[in-house]
């Protein structure tokens, strides 16, 4: 199987291989560096050319192919003849004069590329071997010793690599070496390679290296060790990149797998986010997008690495168009998906309940951590370890917990009753949304006689999606009404100084209670008004003392 | 050296001797020139003709008109010009007068033979 290149020769149009082409290439350029001097050059030329062009098209015809071989172009080649046999007509001294030209021309024309038949790494060394005519294992030692010092060489190295373009066609290779690109050279050249290939590859350098000495295979030997060395810790750095890559992916496969079939369930505790935000019959949808988004650009980035490690490409152009189409219409869904949910929180809903407490002197302020669990509570059998709790809890829409609930504790007006307004309040796409969500909420506040048991959170049913919601709570009460607040109670009151209170109490009573009374100024914690009340007696006497001294200085 | 130099030298003017014989018997394409000069086993390379026709026209003794060719792109079909016609004639009698000469010259038995290996 050969690669063909398409021509033109004077409006007539071949397919040709690409050796082939490389040949009649050289041919070309050949006769015309024979003629550049000669008048009417172009002329000539143009006839040459044409003339190729019909025995090309005789040969295609005659021989009912639509290629163009090597062995054609030779032939047509030897028909036109060499171009040191052009030189009938021409005068000695015209001759020499061109010769002397071709010389100087061709031994400064050589060009830096990289060598990818000697290569190491890239064929740097190499490369700049053919370049400066010093044998390629001289710069690669340097090379080495530039590493030494503190990684110059790495550095030159890394940016001839990129900068240097690889020597990809025998005319590259020859120019690299500094031969004239003739037909003579590309014809010795061509069957250089092809005995390197009859051969075994790795002779190929030795047979450009015949002059070194054993110390230099050694050398050689320990530089090409070292390459191997690096070129294997590349691979090994490489391979745990694809790796971590690779493993990443399992990983939000899981992940994505764990939010889809278990639901909120695995962890149990607390609340585990993003799939409350997520409507039921888009969650499988916007699961599986949302892994697309994400795991398309990891496979690329592996399937890169690889590409680079291993010079191999394991999706095809077809594929990776696909995956991008599918990265777009994944992207597409999560993106009008995460729009329809930020609309679903354009408008605010807020339902207020009032009721009346059974009027008591004092009260006692308990809470009810929806979070704890308490296996006292639950008096069924087969309630004996946390996950099936955690699961029945689940089922009743118990552990979809918001925000903990906010308690105010104000002054009732003169006459009124004690009281209490409880604020359900929600988001929804429109109003008439958001107040049905806020009216579906769960919360419970519970009066015994003078226990007031309030939930610490308000919990959501099953199915219902968290859309910002939350319960704050009002207790007014009448001046002169005492209320006990209990510990766990004191972290979901925001506006009294509960801890300040608790600090006042003796240490082994801290758990316990703390004693408040509504006053006209709001509520007040007995214990502060009596410290207070003691600073301000200190303050008198104090006072009294400096003005019975200012009485006796003036007398 | 010195004796590829004149064989050279005599060859290239019986060249173009030859080729403007060629092309006074009438218009002829370039490879059929080939064609006779091979039978007359004078030239081996198409590539060397090139040149050669491109000076002739350019000194005028020849001109070429354009047709068009079942196989191909357009050929170039040569026919002699009058000025070419008269350059012909004296090349003629010149070519007349060196075989004279050469006759004279080499009436050697010996010498005989390496003309022949010359020519050929």
């Amino acid at each position: 199987m050969n690669k063909t290149i398409i021509i033109n020769i004077n409006g007539i149009v071949f397919h040709i291989e690409e050796d082939a082409y490389e040949i009649l290439r050289s041919y070309m350029i050949d006769v015309k560096k024979h003629f550049a001097n000669t008048e009417g050059s172009n002329e000539i030329v143009g006839d040459i050319e044409n003339r190729i062009a019909e025995m090309f098209s005789e040969r295609v015809t005659a021989g009912k192919k639509e290629v163009i071989t090597m062995l054609d172009v030779n032939e047509v080649c030897a028909q036109m003849g060499r171009v040191s046999d052009f030189d009938v007509d021409m005068d000695q001294e015209e001759q020499a004069r061109k010769e002397s030209f071709y010389e100087t021309g061709s031994a400064d024309t050589r060009k830096l590329f990289r060598d990818p038949d000697d290569k190491v790494f890239g064929g740097v060394c190499a490369g700049l071997g053919h370049y400066l005519d010093i044998e390629a294992l001289w710069i690669r030692l340097a090379m080495v010793l530039l590493f030494i010092v503190a990684g110059t060489g790495f550095l030159i190295y890394i940016i001839l690599w990129i900068v240097v373009p690889i020597a990809k066609t025998r005319a590259d290779r020859m120019a690299m070496r500094g031969e004239a690109p003739n037909l003579q050279n590309f014809k010795r050249n061509f069957e250089e390679e092809m005995e390197g290939l009859r051969g075994n590859f790795t002779m190929a350098g030795e047979r450009i290296k015949p002059g070194l000495n054993r110390m230099g295979d050694g050398i050689e030997q320990l530089v090409s060790f070292i390459g191997r060395v690096f070129k294997g810790f590349f691979k090994i750095l490489g391979v745990f990149i694809i790796f971590m890559l690779c493993v990443s992916l399992v990983a939000l496969l899981f992940c994505i797998l764990t939010l889809g079939f278990w639901g909120d369930g695995v962890s149990g505790f607390g609340p585990e986010g993003p799939t409350w935000f997520i409507d039921e019959q888009f969650l499988t949808g916007g699961l599986v997008a949302a892994f697309l988004v994400v795991a398309i650009p990891l496979v690329a980035l592996i399937s890169l690495a690889v590409r680079i490690i291993f010079h191999r490409s394991f999706i095809g152009n077809y594929v990776a168009f696909t995956l991008l189409i599918v990265w777009l219409t994944a992207a597409g869904f999560i993106g009008y998906y995460g729009v329809k949910t930020a609309e679903d929180f354009a408008e605010d809903a807020t339902v207020v309940q009032e009721r009346t407490l059974s009027p008591y002197p004092q009260y006692y302020l308990e809470v009810n951590d929806v979070n704890m669990i308490k296996k006292v509570d639950t008096m069924s059998k087969d309630l004996d370890s946390i996950s099936t709790i955690i699961r029945l809890n689940k089922r009743k829409g118990k552990f979809k917990n918001m925000r903990s609930v906010d308690i105010n504790i104000i002054k009732a007006e003169t006459g009124m009753q004690a009281k209490l307004i409880q604020e359900y309040r929600a988001s929804g796409r429109d109003f008439d949304v958001a107040a049905r969500r806020a009216e579906r909420m769960r919360y419970e506040m519970n009066q015994h006689q003078e226990h007031l048991t309030f939930d610490s959170h308000a919990t959501l049913p099953k199915g219902e999606l968290m859309r910002d919601q939350e319960v704050n709570i009002k207790m007014l009460l009448p001046v002169g009404s005492k209320l006990y607040i209990s510990n766990e109670s004191d972290r979901y009151i925001r506006n009294l100084p509960t801890w300040q209170c608790r600090d006042l109490y003796p240490e082994s009573e801290r758990d316990g209670y703390t004693e408040w009374i509504m006053t006209e100024d709001g509520l007040k914690c007995t214990a502060i008004e009596r410290e207070e009340l003691e600073k301000e007696k200190n303050k008198d006497t104090m006072l009294d003392a400096d003005s019975v001294k200012v009485k006796k200085d003036s007398d | 050296m010195i004796v590829e130099n004149t064989q050279t030298q005599m060859r290239k003017g019986i060249l173009e001797y030859c080729i403007l014989s060629i092309i006074s018997r009438g218009e002829i394409y370039a490879s059929d020139i080939i064609g006779e000069l091979k039978a007359a086993r004078l030239l081996v390379v198409e590539g060397t003709l090139y040149p050669l026709l491109t000076r002739l026209k350019n000194n005028e003794l020849l001109s070429y008109i354009w047709k068009e060719s079942s196989s191909g792109p357009p050929r170039k079909y040569y026919q002699i010009t009058p000025a070419g016609t008269d350059v012909l004639k004296a090349l003629d009698d010149t070519w007349n007068e060196l075989v004279f000469a050469v006759n004279r010259s080499t009436a050697n038995p010996q010498k005989m033979e390496e003309q022949k290996d010359i020519n050929l």
